[in-house]
């Protein structure tokens, strides 16, 4: 945090990163569709406050810290002030310190006690390392202890009643520290400062929860009397402050200017070329990442890639390993890191990203979030991350204060992708999005009200948030676990609530992943609940550091995968089925050809089977079955259902309206997500008779199909009843409130995705329209992209307006 | 629809998702009515006549009863109390008077802010007699006049005894006392937890060391008609929404049970100590108790008791007991036995010994052989050779 150490502006004449730059453009002038300089800025400065403690003010001298950010030192007077605030300032601009210092201040002059969320464990153990280090430059004698799973029984006390700053994460203080708040006593009364780093992480199902157990962690401290200012930190996203006033529950002052300096920084936008122009396919975005990487690395700098999935993380680090790591006896230039990994081998890469040791790390989201891995030159994004806000912060990990950085976004094929590259204006002129959240959910307010009801009684009038939960007050009294004596409603059970909620609404329990080569067990890997399925089925090849393993035995019920080292020159991808049932229509609009209705769905998701994928070369090169339990999920849905009239009249058959609806799904999948300003995972998409009797895909040989619950291929023409729908639905357990919106902007839903079929250049049908298709689909007698077409025209209410959208189809359509 | 069957569908349908339904409680105990609110006084006057006790306030039952010290629990006479502690060092010179007995009886095992205790059973010894004092609650509001009447007495004992009281009752009631803003004195008051003793004693010998296992394996008593703890929520539940004291009745009993039966552990476990191969209580665990608090004495004198039926460790101990005392045939003897059947440790006893003390290095250097290869067994050989050099130059 030094301001002194680097090279002023200006300095070298032929920065490497200007040079690399250059010569990208000069060279791929036709891939790169759009560009924008952020040209560097100096610091704005503010001398250290007056008030502040003269230990402090010398600590913060010898690390090299003379003088304050404006940004900190606004923040410094509003927390001062007793106002709750929220930074959003963006990645490397010194934000610890905007609440380190009040909280320091507190503890020194009043002994007064923080505490800090974070949402990961390794994010907490960067931060004592960091108070640490300024503590002990001013000998402040301040103890800043971490609590969490990980904390021995016999630190627990010592942490509880010894600690200045106590470091952990929600699902601890959800379930370790506020179920047993008489422990923490003496803490919650003296408890002044709350911070929450990395806000915008708290989005979706955890934010909604997340702010919940704030809501309990505000109700226990008015219990001990003290009311703490919430200190909020969060990347660059469209309504930090609404999201900070949902979690604190009160007025939030935010600080939004930054007055770091920062160097100058060049994006480009990249679309891989065409390679085959009818089917509309392009190269793969990945060949084109590694190829800058490969400039990168060439000319010492220091880069970052981010890829989109685990996989892609493992198949980009075998690719520049083979180019850079070809001796063994060197130390690695290249590295992955991503989730799964074991918590020490992502410190020891962390450790020598800081030392500089590694040229190259390929990384999933899990390096997004501000895991300290010291300053990079460039950084390439393998795919657009889905989202204005994490593609900001993916890119602000490259750059230094006060040196150029280069951040290319590299498209693929994904209709996403291809429209934002296609509109660089979108994206470079676009505000980021809203982190939504929805802590009134009935089930996720149901489990907090419980949770809150076993750490304190509830009284008659009380609020729990906004809410007055008489009435579920009422309804747990009739599940058994609460009483009503009087004006209070007090916990009976003989349970302990919080163990059964999980913030995170994934299932419990990681599944471990076992090295079983030469008669060893080794464990290798952790793998989350939710992606077991599709990554440690047997026979899956499941890579880490690009070494292949190949997973020999799956134990579904002890959450272990048993795998074996394996020379295999392929890798797998799983293939899945999603099955869905309509249980409850909420509202319903009824067209001239069509109905939108809006409701609540089960749906079963089914791995049955995978591809085997040769490397380099791409090509299938088997299929393997699965044999694996059902996901299951109960959540709300908007879906599109065409006229059984409107449907006989205006397809030639069956097998071609299912095409139609299929590519129709795929295309307003990705609008939509576009439109809601949520993340493509955050919906899923289905096409099927929303009775789970039978549901389509895209079968291996590039057309749809129709399975029935069993997986068994169904003629469309043998079926009596034939009224397919296209589903888009919440992709969270019980619904996060996605389908509400959806349904709301259903008509725009459709226009946009008409826009984006009729604008894409190629004949049949792409990738980046309606999902790709194969090459025999030409002779097959109909394009399927005008299907989808035809299909989307009759969603919309207003015939003129689908014409006018899409001009040459209407005339096809007339 | 209305919020609570909007709730129970979606409960219903979002299944194990969620897992919000997994803690209603078991069936039979019905959902009280929430507006039948009626005066509980008569109920509880009931209940307290039943019970040999009085309403006091409020919600608040109080029993006393008395029991002559002469009296037997099982085979144990209670007036053992005043003989001096066994078991623990720190309470040798606790009198009998000092003790305060304590039981509680909870809405549940779970721990945490949410558990409360319903009952709780007091004893102490005053003159010839032991009184024991039980507060039952019939409202959570009655639990505030409860606690400020526990708090003046847990206040001025000087040493509390409990089973299992120090991770269970006493968390649990500090708890309590500080969500109603008492100062709880758990903490900094001596306490005797009968659970750890017992374990020490009887862990190698019984099932499982729960204080109805004593009362049948030490105190020679058994419980007639007992109700289990484990049914103690239910019971007060099922009081407090219909009514139903019978059940809350039992635990009052069982909850005096414990109390007495706290009380004869005190004489019984000191027996078993004592004489530990007459209570067929662990002897090597008791003899090394002993030998930890420096009563080397006590714990040769037990183990010699029953030296036929030691395990090795505990034989180990009493060959060390030896070689403190410089017994060294015993300790020879039982090192030799050790060492036959591979004990390394025995071998490395045995080598030193003759090295060292009985000054014959042939077998000294017999025993060093016999460690498990490494740096320790060659430096020991070599030692051993050398000083059997030097012993011949010394001829």
């Amino acid at each position: 945090m030094s301001l002194t150490a680097e090279t002023l502006p200006g300095e070298s004449a032929v920065d490497p990163v200007r040079e690399l730059t250059a010569r990208l453009k000069q060279k791929y002038q036709s891939r790169i569709t759009g560009e924008l300089t952020i040209s560097a800025k100096t610091g704005v400065y503010e001398p250290l406050p007056q008030d502040m403690d003269q230990r402090l003010r010398s600590a913060l001298v010898r690390r090299g810290m003379p003088q304050l950010y404006s940004h900190q030192a606004q923040s410094w007077r509003s927390v001062r002030a007793g106002d709750h605030v929220v930074v959003v300032t963006p990645t490397a601009s010194g934000k610890t310190l905007c609440y380190n210092l009040p909280v320091m201040q507190a503890a020194l002059q009043d002994q007064a006690k923080a505490l800090y969320l974070f949402p990961t464990k390794a994010l907490s153990q960067d931060q004592v390392a960091e108070i640490t280090e300024l503590n002990q430059a001013g000998d402040l004698g301040l103890r800043a202890f971490t609590f969490d799973g990980d904390t021995p029984g016999d630190a627990r006390k010592a942490v509880r009643t010894r600690g200045d700053i106590v470091v952990s994460n929600p699902d601890m203080l959800h379930q370790g520290i506020l179920p047993h708040h008489t422990k923490w006593a003496q803490f919650f009364e003296n408890l002044r400062y709350v911070v929450i780093d990395e806000m915008h992480s708290y989005r979706g199902v955890f934010g909604s929860h997340v702010a919940n157990v704030m809501r309990r962690l505000r109700r226990i401290c008015e219990f001990y009397g003290s009311k703490p200012v919430f200190i909020l930190c969060s990347a660059t996203i469209a309504n930090p402050r609404e999201l900070a006033m949902q979690m604190v529950g009160d007025e939030v002052m935010a600080i939004t200017q930054s007055g770091a300096p920062s160097g100058e920084k060049n994006l480009l936008l990249w679309n891989p070329p065409v390679i085959n122009p009818d089917l509309g396919i392009r190269a793969s975005s990945r060949s084109q990442v590694t190829r800058i990487a490969r400039y990168a690395v060439k000319k010492g700098l220091k880069s970052i890639i981010f890829a989109q999935s685990r996989l892609m993380v493992e198949v980009l680090t075998k690719y520049l390993k083979d180019v850079f790591d070809k001796d063994p006896r060197k130390p690695a230039k290249v590295a992955a890191y991503r989730g799964g990994y074991l918590p020490t081998q992502r410190r020891a890469t962390e450790k020598q990203l800081r030392k500089g040791g590694i040229h190259c790390v390929i990384s999933t989201s899990a390096l997004e979030l501000g895991v300290d891995i010291g300053a990079l030159d460039v950084c390439v994004l393998n795919g657009y991350p889905g989202t204005v806000a994490a593609t900001w912060q993916r890119l602000g990990r490259a750059g230094r204060r006060h040196r150029p950085a280069l951040g290319v976004l590299v498209a693929s094929s994904l209709p996403l992708d291809q429209y934002i590259i296609r509109n660089p204006d979108f994206f470079l002129g676009a505000s980021p999005e809203h982190a939504r959240i929805d802590p009134e959910q009935l089930l996720i307010l149901l489990d907090h009200v419980r949770c809150a009801a076993f750490e304190l009684p509830f009284k008659q009038n009380d609020k729990f948030g906004q809410q007055n939960v008489l009435e579920m007050l009422e309804y747990l009294q009739q599940e058994g676990v609460l009483h009503q004596e009087k004006e209070h409603w007090h916990w009976t059970a003989d349970s302990y609530p919080a163990n059964s909620v999980s913030l995170r609404s994934v299932a419990e329990g990681n599944f471990v992943v076992i090295d079983i080569s030469q008669g060893g067990k080794q464990v290798i890997a952790e793998v989350d609940f939710s992606s077991a399925p599709e990554t440690l089925y047997e026979g899956a090849i499941y890579m880490i550091q690009a070494n292949p393993y190949q997973v020999e035995t799956l134990d579904w019920e002890g959450r272990k995968a048993f795998v074996s080292r394996t020379r295999a020159d392929y890798y797998t991808d799983a293939i899945d089925y999603t099955k869905l049932k309509i249980l409850e229509d909420f509202e319903r609009h009824e067209q001239a050809q069509a109905s939108v209705s809006q409701g609540e769905v089960h749906i079963v998701r089914r791995i049955a089977g995978y591809k085997k994928i040769r490397y380099y070369t791409h090509e299938n090169i088997g299929f393997g079955n699965i044999n694996l339990p059902d996901q299951e999920m109960h959540t709300t849905a908007t879906w599109w259902t065409l006229n059984p009239s409107t449907l006989e009249e205006n397809f030639p058959n069956r097998q071609q309206a299912l095409d139609g609806f299929l590519g129709a799904a795929y295309a307003m999948h990705h609008v939509a997500a576009l439109r809601l300003m949520s993340e493509t995972r955050d919906l899923g998409r289905a096409v099927g008779d929303g009775d789970a009797k039978w549901f389509a895909t895209v079968g291996s040989n590039g057309r749809g199909t129709i399975k029935n619950t069993e997986g068994e291929e169904l003629a469309p023409n043998a079926q009596g009843r034939f009224r397919p729908s296209v589903f888009l639905y919440d992709n969270y357990p019980g619904g996060v409130g996605l389908s509400s919106p959806l349904f709301a902007q259903r008509e725009a839903i459709v226009l946009d995705a008409l826009a984006m079929v009729a604008q894409c250049e190629c004949a049949h049908g792409c990738p980046s329209c309606i999902g790709p298709i194969l090459a025999s689909d030409e002779v097959r007698g109909y394009s399927p992209k005008s299907a989808a077409t035809q299909v989307l025209a009759f969603f919309c209410v207003d015939r003129s307006a689908a014409s006018a959208a899409n001009s040459p189809i209407s005339l096809a359509l007339n | 629809m209305k919020l609570a069957s909007r709730l129970s569908t979606l409960k219903k349908q979002a299944g194990a998702v969620t897992g919000a339904n997994s803690t209603a409680l078991k069936a039979n105990v019905k959902p009280s009515e929430p507006n039948k609110k009626k005066n509980n006084w008569g109920k509880d006057k009931h209940f307290a006549e039943r019970a040999g006790g009085r309403v006091i306030a409020p919600g608040l039952i109080k029993i006393d009863r008395r029991l002559s010290l002469t009296s037997t629990h099982g085979s144990v006479v209670l007036s053992g109390i005043r003989q001096r502690v066994a078991f623990s060092v720190a309470h040798q010179d606790v009198q009998a008077e000092d003790y305060l007995f304590f039981d509680t009886e909870t809405t549940g095992l779970a721990g945490g802010t949410g558990t409360l205790a319903f009952m709780v059973g007091l004893g102490w010894i005053e003159g010839n007699e032991l009184c024991i004092r039980q507060y039952v609650i019939s409202a959570f509001s009655a639990e505030e006049a409860m606690l400020e009447e526990l708090q003046p007495i847990f206040e001025s004992a000087r040493c509390l005894v409990s089973f299992n009281g120090k991770s269970f009752d006493a968390p649990l009631l500090t708890t309590r006392f500080q969500l109603k803003g008492l100062i709880p004195s758990f903490e900094s008051k001596p306490h005797l937890d009968l659970l750890h003793p017992l374990r020490r004693a009887y862990r190698q010998r019984w099932d499982n060391c729960r204080l109805i296992s004593s009362e049948e394996k030490l105190l020679n008593f058994r419980r007639e008609n007992d109700l289990p703890g484990a049914e103690a929520p239910e019971a007060w539940l099922s009081y407090l929404r219909e009514g139903h004291m019978h059940k809350l009745l039992g635990i009052a009993e069982h909850n005096y049970w414990d109390i007495v039966s706290l009380v004869a552990l005190i004489p019984a476990l000191s027996q078993s100590y004592q004489t530990p191969e007459i209570f067929a209580a662990d002897v090597g665990a008791i003899a090394a108790f002993y030998a930890q608090n420096g009563d080397r004495a006590k714990a040769l004198a037990v183990l010699e008791t029953s030296q036929s039926e030691l395990d090795h460790k505990a034989l180990h101990l009493l060959a060390r007991l030896y070689r403190y005392k410089k017994c060294w045939a015993e300790a020879i003897l039982i090192w030799r036995g050790l060492a036959s059947d591979g004990c390394v440790q025995s071998a490395e006893h045995l080598s030193k010994y003759y090295e060292h003390v009985g000054k014959d290095y042939q077998q000294a250097s017999l025993y060093a052989q016999c460690l498990p290869t490494g740096i320790e067994r060659e430096r020991r050989i070599q030692r051993v050779s050398q000083a059997m050099q030097q012993g011949r130059l010394a001829f």
